[in-house]
């Protein structure tokens, strides 16, 4: 038997088996005892065979049904279903790969930071799997693991250098000093900026005001994903042409589907927890004495009213828009109450303005939902790969928050070059307008009018 | 059921909470306080129907609108004065009486 046939073997037990080994070993590796190792370990495999209980009880099993079923009532082209982020996360980690991206981001950092190239030092390790993402999917479509690595460095180092631009901007809107957010979901700002740039051209633009703090305490009630869970059941009951009786334990589905899942994905967090900690004193010691931002997770920005309020008011135009799109084929679902994160970055580049973020959202919804229209094939291959359930039928799923990086590179992959030279100018000009408009701290008008900074 | 009650706060109730959930379950365990901590997203804070002895909220600005005190517990996702707000956290559960 070779080394292969071991390792062969080992990721056939499937996911559940194999991530509590491999994340046993790599948290060996980053000086964690083995008793603490193999507790963390043995909770991520908990924690997946608890995701997928979800996701394909009652996911897969109910909601989806029910979802097909109103798309076929309602003639609309709709032909695969957002997840959301905790099974997209979760399914992301099965990818045999997944691990090596651990030392891959922690030496591509150090060595950035050490020559001088970014600022930042990203603490946040849990967000590893967005790379792991971008990697799994691209090799879903080219079949090559030097391709699905290029793509995860390439991340990295965007993300980075937009934490690195964005730092000033997030530090003032969050009052936190020394951090920036390397997060994946600032990387929709590439996109945005163009649109960011064009709205303050816009005559009198600055003075159109709304006070988030007054809709906030309006929505609250709506913004929570059990709420959120119970609309969405009688709405797809409804429209899909069910009974009452069949409408209400929808409902009650749902609501129970998008409570469960973060519960879950909770379970998987605790499991990395320390294996993050133990790379994060790792990176940590070995710059001592330097100066740098800490990156962190972009939660950081979502206690501002402007984020919390657009995330709950663009729901309605995102259901909007995945039904008027033209090319769209993805329906929101699993992330439709939670793309927060995505907003946090704009709110921070237009110093908290809430009338502008709005606007923007709509770019950063319309983005979100052709990049998971473009990855739809490649993740629910990925998915059946790693032995998750698929829907019935031709429904295929795909996660809302793909970020627009890997829908450039999937362009590149199928050698598109429309979307190559788009891809291409969007990152460039993306850059060069952050860089040169939204990396100093917004005019003292706009820092005046930010909302309920910390001030 | 444990003598306190935290709510952690972050942006989804998974990630940021979970981590400062972790530390705060370990820094009380140390400091000899019986806590119970639930990690939440913000935006769910008013659906909240448990006991809530106090809050850690990792969003800056963010305003808690909630009968309980409130302690910043962004340190402990940079890692830098980790120390000091597990103290805060402790002082202000037992009011110093411990």
């Amino acid at each position: 038997m070779t080394l292969l046939d071991v390792v062969k073997w080992v990721i056939g037990l499937g996911a559940a088996v194999f991530l509590p080994i491999v994340m046993m070993l790599m948290g060996m590796l980053f000086g964690l005892r083995p008793g603490k190792a193999i507790r963390a370990g043995l909770t991520l495999g908990v924690a997946f065979t608890g995701i997928n209980l979800v996701v394909g009880q009652l996911l897969v099993g109910q909601v989806a049904p029910a979802a097909q079923a109103m798309i076929n009532r309602l003639g609309l082209h709709l032909t695969a279903m957002d997840v959301g982020w905790p099974a997209a996360s979760t399914i992301s980690w099965a990818w045999p790969y997944a691990a090596i991206m651990f030392p891959v981001q922690i030496v591509l950092n150090l060595l950035l930071l050490l020559v001088g190239w970014t600022r930042t030092l990203n603490v946040d390790l849990w967000n590893v799997w967005q790379k792991v993402f971008a990697g799994a999917v691209v090799m879903g479509v080219t079949g090559s693991l030097t391709w699905a690595f290029i793509v995860a460095i390439a991340m990295i180092v965007i993300e980075l250098k937009i934490g690195d631009i964005t730092a000033k901007r997030v530090q003032k809107l969050t009052g936190v000093p020394g951090i920036s957010i390397p997060h994946a979901c600032a990387t929709w700002l590439l996109p945005v900026a163009p649109f960011a740039m064009l709205l303050d051209a816009i005559p009198g633009m600055k003075k159109l005001r709304a006070n988030p703090e007054d809709i906030q305490r309006k929505i609250g009630f709506f913004g929570e994903n059990i709420i959120i869970g119970l609309i969405m059941g009688l709405l797809i009951g409804i429209l899909a042409g069910y009974k009452v009786d069949k409408i209400l334990q929808l409902g009650v589905t749902v609501a129970a589907t998008m409570v469960l899942l973060p519960r879950m994905a909770s379970i998987f967090m605790e499991a990395l927890m320390p294996i993050s900690e133990a790379a994060s004193e790792f990176m940590k010691k070995r710059l001592s004495g330097r100066e740098f931002y800490i990156g962190l997770d972009w939660p950081i920005l979502a206690g501002h009213p402007s984020t919390i309020v657009s995330a709950v008011l663009l729901i309605p135009v995102l259901v909007l828009l995945s039904v008027t799109l033209p090319g769209n084929k993805v329906l929101p679902f699993g992330d439709l109450g939670n793309f927060g994160c995505l907003m946090g970055p704009v709110v921070a580049i237009v110093g908290g303005d809430l009338v502008r973020s709005l606007i923007l959202g709509v770019v950063v919804l319309a983005v979100s939902l052709w990049g998971a229209t473009k990855v739809a094939p490649a993740f629910t291959e990925l998915a059946i790969q790693v032995g998750q359930q698929i829907p019935e039928g031709a429904t295929q799923i795909s996660w809302l928050k793909t970020s627009p990086v890997i829908w450039g590179t999937l362009e590149f992959a199928e050698v598109n070059w429309i979307g190559i030279i788009l891809s291409v100018a969007f990152l460039v000009a993306g850059f060069w307008i952050l860089k040169t408009r939204y990396s100093d701290l917004p005019e003292a008008e706009e820092a005046e009018a930010a909302g309920g900074k910390a001030s | 059921m444990a003598k306190y009650r935290i709510i952690t706060l972050c942006g989804s109730g998974i990630a940021s909470s979970t981590i400062c959930a972790q530390k705060i379950r370990k820094g009380m365990a140390e400091r000899g306080i019986d806590v119970e901590v639930k990690p939440i997203a913000f935006r769910e804070l008013q659906g909240e129907i448990g006991k809530i002895d106090l809050v850690v909220s990792i969003t800056p600005g963010l305003k808690v609108d909630i009968n309980a005190p409130v302690v910043n517990g962004v340190p402990l996702l940079t890692g830098i004065g980790e120390q000091a707000v597990l103290d805060e956290i402790a002082q202000k559960l037992t009011g110093g009486k411990q």
